[in-house]
């Protein structure tokens, strides 16, 4: 049964994990990677993520081993608040980790990974106000008042009702 | 919360004791020094010596200090993705944070996400719809190039001959000449970004939701007026009236292009499309035209009472009568052949899906035919009075198939409806309802009150269903969730025809007044 063997994975400080080969292949670039290589009990190595961020990943892809496989994005699920309670209170991280996941998503290739993690970005700019979102990301507002008041004066329809 | 640099730390530091200050640097300086995976025991070490106000003074600290910019830090694809979970709002915010927010936050992908997912259909994350008027600006902007219409002339040389196999290519060549003329122009109104699309949009959608508009009345006509017809994109309307003319319209100008005269009796139904005009008289009569010429190009005779309606798609032309019959004429056959089954004055015909027709009758009945059997398939019973109008269209029906409420703002909250578009016919009866058939099962889906009097006529898109009654009253609904969303007031008589654009509304009737709401000012 090729769904119940074990994959070794190796993270940039040179951690072993071990896991379901099914729980791996939530990554497609571990999948692609598994399927090049065939049975083997080497550890894949991944210098790109930390010990603590594949622990996460391994959490999610554990979590959600059993859904449906995604292909094609689907643009009419743009929305960013359909998160799951699970799968928010997995994003109850600090930015730095929440970072370092939307990183190794992308690097590993695990779409529905890579979109909670982005939707939670996108949550968190959603109904702040310029001044609160630089607080919120910690950024210099590089505008000159003239220019400040045109990019206001710019967006103003937005706000309009 | 201001961050603290090690240099505001080290100027705290000089005014301890020599030895405090010296441990402090000390301890630092190692830890600056050492190995990833030595800081890491280190700070493990410190953690595991902290009291618990300790570990709640570095929890907050941390708060405070790990913010990350993830628009700037992430790469581009990356933050764009972030960026298109947003709506407009959250949009035109994140565009003033910064200048490099700004770059991406107004970038045209995210803005066409946007587009894509509201114009011309509703966003069922939002339940917003706004008007698809891309089409109307890149074709106004030709129709001021060519300010002499290319194809008047064109038209004459080639209707002359009247067969409509020859008019349909004629059409054809037409239409290919003015891509070419304009295609230079449509190419740069194409290039607007997206971000002001949507703006533009949204500007005339809250005129519609707000009931903002400009109104403006043209004369002319010399009594009721009884059937329009309004082709927005190029400013043409045209009008049949009791005084038995028909009249071409320049929207732009208000003024009357041409008065074309020949009925006898009363104008109660036209359609045009670019190169003729069919018109339906109480003489009994169905006349084309070539209106840019005002040239009456043909008659149709054979009924045997007024003619109350009309509706032509390709070669087959669908007309009711005060005789109680339809007639279909076909152009390429030539051949004609009459629909009975209505007991009394046939009031509207509709041909849909090329082979099936749709007609509502004094008889209180709509019902559908089959042309190629030439038979009745279906009738719908419900209204107690004449039914005066009928228009089809598609539905979005949320599953249960109650009314759905609309959200105030666009994407704001989860509102996610079933994606059911259920085609169906509403229609329009002096009973004072307007009713909402299922297409499919002719069940009677929903009506709608609020007239107090016999609803003439309607009109609709794909967001918005006008109807004008007998007390000259006009109502805007919501189409969706059947709420009247705005009444007008202007016509002192019955309102017997509306057309509907993106930006305007259109109504005529027994006042002989034409009156245009236009929704799409600043």
């Amino acid at each position: 049964m090729a769904e119940l063997k074990k994959v070794k994975l190796t993270s940039s400080e040179g951690t072993e994990f071990i896991v379901d080969r099914k729980v791996a292949e939530k990554s497609v670039l571990l999948k692609n990677m598994l399927e090049d290589v065939g049975e083997s009990d080497m550890a894949i190595p991944l210098p790109n993520v930390t010990g603590p961020i594949l622990n996460k990943v391994i959490d999610y892809c554990t979590h959600h081993r059993d859904d449906p496989f995604v292909n094609q994005e689907d643009d009419s699920k743009k929305v960013s608040d359909d998160i799951d309670d699970w799968d928010a209170e997995f994003c109850k991280v600090d930015q730095g980790t929440l970072f370092e996941l939307i990183l190794s998503a992308n690097y590993l290739d695990i779409k529905p990974l890579l979109d909670l993690t982005c939707k939670t970005v996108a949550n968190m700019i959603k109904g702040k106000t310029p001044d609160e979102i630089r607080k919120t990301f910690n950024i210099i507002n590089d505008f000159t008042p003239e220019e400040e008041e045109h990019v206001r004066k710019e967006n103003e329809w937005c706000e309009e009702r | 919360m201001k961050e603290t640099t090690l240099d505001d730390l080290k100027e705290q530091v000089e005014i301890l004791p020599e030895s405090e200050r010296e441990k402090i640097i000390k301890i630092w300086s190692l830890f600056s020094a050492s190995t990833p995976s030595c800081r890491h025991l280190i700070l493990e070490g410190i953690l595991a010596q902290c009291c618990f106000p300790q570990l709640s003074f570095i929890s907050n600290r941390l708060k405070g200090i790990i913010r990350i910019d993830f628009i700037a830090a992430l790469p581009k694809e990356l933050s764009i993705h972030v960026l298109s979970y947003l709506d407009a709002i959250s949009l035109c915010r994140a565009a003033q944070v910064c200048k490099l927010w700004k770059r991406l936050a107004d970038d045209e992908v995210v803005w066409h996400k946007l587009c894509e997912q509201h114009i011309d259909k509703k966003c069922h994350k939002c339940g917003w719809g706004i008007p698809s008027m891309l089409e109307q600006n890149r074709l106004k902007k030709a129709s001021l190039s060519n300010e002499n219409d290319p194809y008047p002339a064109y038209v004459t040389t080639t209707y002359e001959i009247l067969e409509i196999k020859r008019v349909r290519i004629s059409d054809d060549k037409i239409s290919a000449l003015f891509e070419d003329s304009y295609s230079s122009t449509c190419e740069s109104s194409m290039r607007r970004p997206w971000k002001e699309v949507y703006a533009e949009r949204q500007r005339v959608e809250f005129n519609w939701r707000k009931g903002r508009y400009n109104d403006r009345v043209l004369k002319g006509h010399a009594d009721g007026i009884m059937s329009l017809q309004l082709d927005d994109q190029k400013n043409r309307l045209i009008t049949g009236s009791y005084d038995n003319t028909i009249k071409v319209w320049n929207l732009n100008t208000g003024e009357v292009v041409r008065t074309l005269t020949g009925h006898t009796r009363c104008v109660r139904a036209l359609q045009f499309d670019n190169v003729k005009l069919i018109t339906g008289s109480m003489d009994h009569t169905l006349r084309v035209w070539n209106y840019h010429t005002g040239k009456c190009m043909t008659k149709l005779e054979g009924h045997t009472g007024g003619v109350l309606c009309l509706h032509f798609v390709d070669y087959t032309v669908a007309s009711g009568s005060t005789d109680t019959t339809i007639k279909i004429w076909n152009f390429s056959t030539h051949k004609c052949f009459t629909l009975n089954g209505h007991r009394e004055w046939v009031n509207k015909v509709l041909i849909f899906q090329k082979t099936q027709l749709l007609s509502c009758s004094d008889d209180h009945t709509l019902r559908i035919w089959d042309l190629t059997s030439q038979s009745c398939t279906q009738i719908f019973d419900g209204h107690n009075a004449p039914v005066q109008c009928i228009q089809p269209t598609y539905l979005r029906m949320s599953s249960n198939t109650t009314l759905t409420t609309i959200d105030d703002q666009p994407c704001n909250r989860n509102s996610r409806k079933d994606d059911n578009l259920t085609p169906v016919i509403i229609s329009s009866s002096l009973d004072n309802v307007i009713k909402i058939w299922s297409l499919q099962t002719g069940e009677c889906l929903r009506t709608l009150f609020g007239h107090e009097e016999g609803v003439w006529s309607l009109a609709v898109d794909k967001l918005r269903l006008i109807s004008g009654a007998q007390d000259g009253i006009i109502k805007i609904w919501d189409k969706d969730s059947g709420n009247c969303m705005h009444t007008l007031i202007g016509h002192c008589g019955a309102v017997t025809c509306v057309a509907l654009s993106d930006t305007k509304i259109i109504t005529a009737g027994d006042d002989a007044d034409i009156r245009i709401w236009d929704f799409g000012g600043q």
